[in-house]
């Protein structure tokens, strides 16, 4: 982790509520690692955003993606179904952040092979904590695949 | 009697008019019998003396004069009574004089007999002329007549009694036809309804006599078994239709609870997303105006922040707790054989985790193991544990016991404290959402714990009750299986 001190660490937020950006741009603003974090506003676009198509010609690839399920135009389930089928995509790992506590999107995105399920609690200090976990674990603890 | 009782009815007929007409008979014939004998009897002796007399009146004077000859001349003259076996005269001494006799089948003796025995009718004569006695006339009679008249009648008897015997089998056949067949038809019609059940069949005979009577009975009978059996098909369909019904309520019902239940769940989605996402703005945003504007803000305004978020808080607790409860209503039970006693350890160890700086004493009673939904059960223990905790936060020596005890065959688990307790008058609320018997300041909470408790409890076929007094301690009371095979709820619920 001593080589990624220098570049920041990228982070893809698809998410279509501005009100839920701004909070959680905010806590990882707060976190102890430096980070950039994109934002998409639904599927189409984090996917046009994953494939530098566009205006995103010249954007770096994300080291963590963290998905929202419920997006206009594409969901996070379809989203993950095409990253996770694209050889170039599958291994960036994908973090599903929502708001719902239904079972039903737990079994379905397990099933779509995402990393990881987060439900955003309520709370502003617990999600503060929840944003310093998933740095500790995806960063200091897993090993990562290394840049392309 | 045996042999005679198992004959058929025209049998015991004919037996009977044979033996009756026979009998009758052979009395009638022996009555004339012994009327015609007395009276044969009679002629015959009167008849005897009658020859008598006239053998003496003829005889006297041959035998007067010594003639034998004539004498026997004149006797065999008496051969016209044809019943005369012999006749005799005997002279003054008694000795025979002169005699006729028919055939060789008896002969006068010699000396006149003393009166009286003898195989025949007697009949004796003294022979007088002028007023002088000079002998005796002796007429024997016999009664072999009489026999061949008797003989004659019992031939006739016998021709009369097989004619009485055909009679009385003309009588039986008629009989037959008459009483026997109709009882025959009533048996083969008692047979068919007993055994194929149909009431509808009658035994047609209409008649005045007993036979008409008993069909007449047995077709009352029959009548009133088919309206009886008609009542039962009635009652039968109208019960069917009634079930009928009451399976279609019944899937109504059932329909309906399902509908519920997905109203429930699409609830339960809603208030997970919909409610908790702007909940998160408002506490969000309002940490962020804490932080941002910091120095614009009075300490008012400060106070007024603090006072948002603290809602935000007490209602995602609210929130958070409506989920469990409901999670917990529609979850999958999954049975195991697991460690209460273990459990309850492991609970109180993170209570104690929480507040380090409380010192509580907690004994759990060791080895109470039973089946059950580990994360359910889990659920019930943290929910009890941790109220006692909460409750004796007052107390100067807080003790919290997990124990069972056994009472009627059935074991009961405790969980007992000594803290704030309550009043038994509230027992009642103690489960229902969102009651609370103690202010929220004294006591936060959100009133939904034991709801989820009870319905936990309840799942696993068991009941739930509690007994306190205020500022006495508390015990919770709780059976699990009671009453039915664990699972025996979801079961219900998947049929």
């Amino acid at each position: 982790m001593e080589q990624r001190n220098l570049a920041p660490i990228e982070i893809l937020l698809v998410e279509d509520n501005p009100d839920d950006v701004a909070l959680t741009v905010r806590s990882f603003k707060k976190a102890r690692m430096q980070n950039r974090v994109s934002v998409a506003g639904d599927g189409v676009e984090a996917l046009a955003f994953l494939r530098r198509e566009g205006k995103y010609s010249a954007v770096p690839r994300p080291d963590i993606i963290l998905l929202d399920l419920n997006l206009p135009r594409m969901n996070g389930h379809e989203l993950l179904e095409i990253i996770k089928s694209d050889p170039e995509l599958k291994d960036i790992p994908v973090i599903i952040l929502t708001t719902s506590k239904a079972e039903e999107d737990i079994t379905g995105t397990y099933k779509l092979h995402s990393n990881c399920f987060i439900t955003k609690p309520v709370l502003m200090e617990d999600f503060d904590r929840v944003i310093r976990t998933i740095q500790d674990f995806w960063f200091v603890i897993v090993k990562l695949p290394p840049k392309k | 009697m045996g042999y005679f009782r198992d004959r058929s009815l025209s049998a015991k007929l004919t037996v009977l008019i044979t033996a009756v007409s026979t009998a009758g008979v052979i009395a009638g014939f022996a009555a004339v019998t012994l009327i015609d004998a007395r009276n044969f009897r009679r002629e015959l002796r009167s008849d005897t003396a009658l020859a008598a007399r006239l053998g003496a009146e003829y005889c006297v004077a041959p035998l007067a004069f010594g003639y034998r000859e004539e004498a026997g001349q004149l006797l065999a003259k008496l051969a016209v009574f044809q019943d005369v076996a012999y006749a005799a005269v005997y002279d003054e001494s008694g000795s025979l004089f002169a005699f006729y006799q028919r055939g060789d089948a008896a002969s006068p003796p010699v000396r006149l007999p003393a009166e009286g025995g003898g195989r025949f009718i007697e009949a004796r004569e003294p022979m007088n002329y002028n007023g002088r006695r000079y002998g005796t006339v002796l007429l024997a009679a016999s009664e072999d007549r009489l026999a061949g008249r008797i003989a004659a009648r019992a031939g006739l008897l016998a021709g009369l009694a097989a004619l009485m015997a055909g009679a009385a089998l003309l009588v039986s056949l008629r009989a037959q036809r008459v009483v026997s067949q109709p009882i025959l038809k009533l048996a083969d019609l008692a047979r068919a309804v007993a055994g194929k059940g149909d009431y509808s069949a009658r035994t047609g005979i209409v008649r005045g006599d007993e036979i008409g009577v008993l069909a007449a009975g047995l077709d009352a009978m029959l009548a009133g078994l088919e309206a009886r059996s008609r009542e039962r098909d009635e009652a039968e369909e109208a019960l069917r239709l009634a079930h009928a019904g009451m399976e279609a309520t019944v899937r109504e019902r059932t329909a309906a609870l399902r509908a519920a239940n997905s109203e429930l769940e699409a609830f339960t989605y809603s208030a997970s997303h919909d409610l908790r996402a702007p909940l998160r703005r408002i506490d969000g945003f309002s940490l962020l105006l804490e932080e941002d504007c910091c120095g614009q803000l009075s300490a008012d305004g400060k106070e007024h922040i603090s006072r948002i978020r603290a809602g935000c808080r007490q209602m995602a607790q609210v929130i958070d707790s409506l989920l469990r409860l409901s999670r917990m209503m529609r979850q999958e039970l999954d049975f195991k054989e697991l460690d209460l006693s273990a459990l309850a350890e492991e609970t109180a160890d993170a209570l104690r985790e929480a507040e380090p700086a409380r010192k509580v004493s907690f004994e759990a009673q060791q080895g109470l193991t039973t089946k059950g939904d580990r994360v359910l059960l889990g659920e019930v223990l943290e929910n009890l544990l941790s109220n006692a905790w909460k409750f004796t936060g007052q107390t100067a020596a807080p003790e919290i016991a997990f124990g069972a005890s056994e009472k009627d065959g059935e074991r009961v688990y405790f969980v007992k404290d000594n803290g704030k307790g309550f009043d038994m008058k509230y027992a009642g609320k103690l489960f229902r959402p969102f009651q609370r018997l103690h202010s929220p300041a004294e006591f936060p909470g959100t009133g939904i714990g034991l709801t989820t408790v009870q319905r936990i409890v309840e799942r696993h076929g068991g009941r739930i009750w509690a007994e306190s007094a205020e500022d006495k301690g508390a015990v919770f009371y709780f059976t699990l299986h009671s009453g039915g095979k664990p699972g025996a709820e979801e079961e219900r619920k998947n049929t």
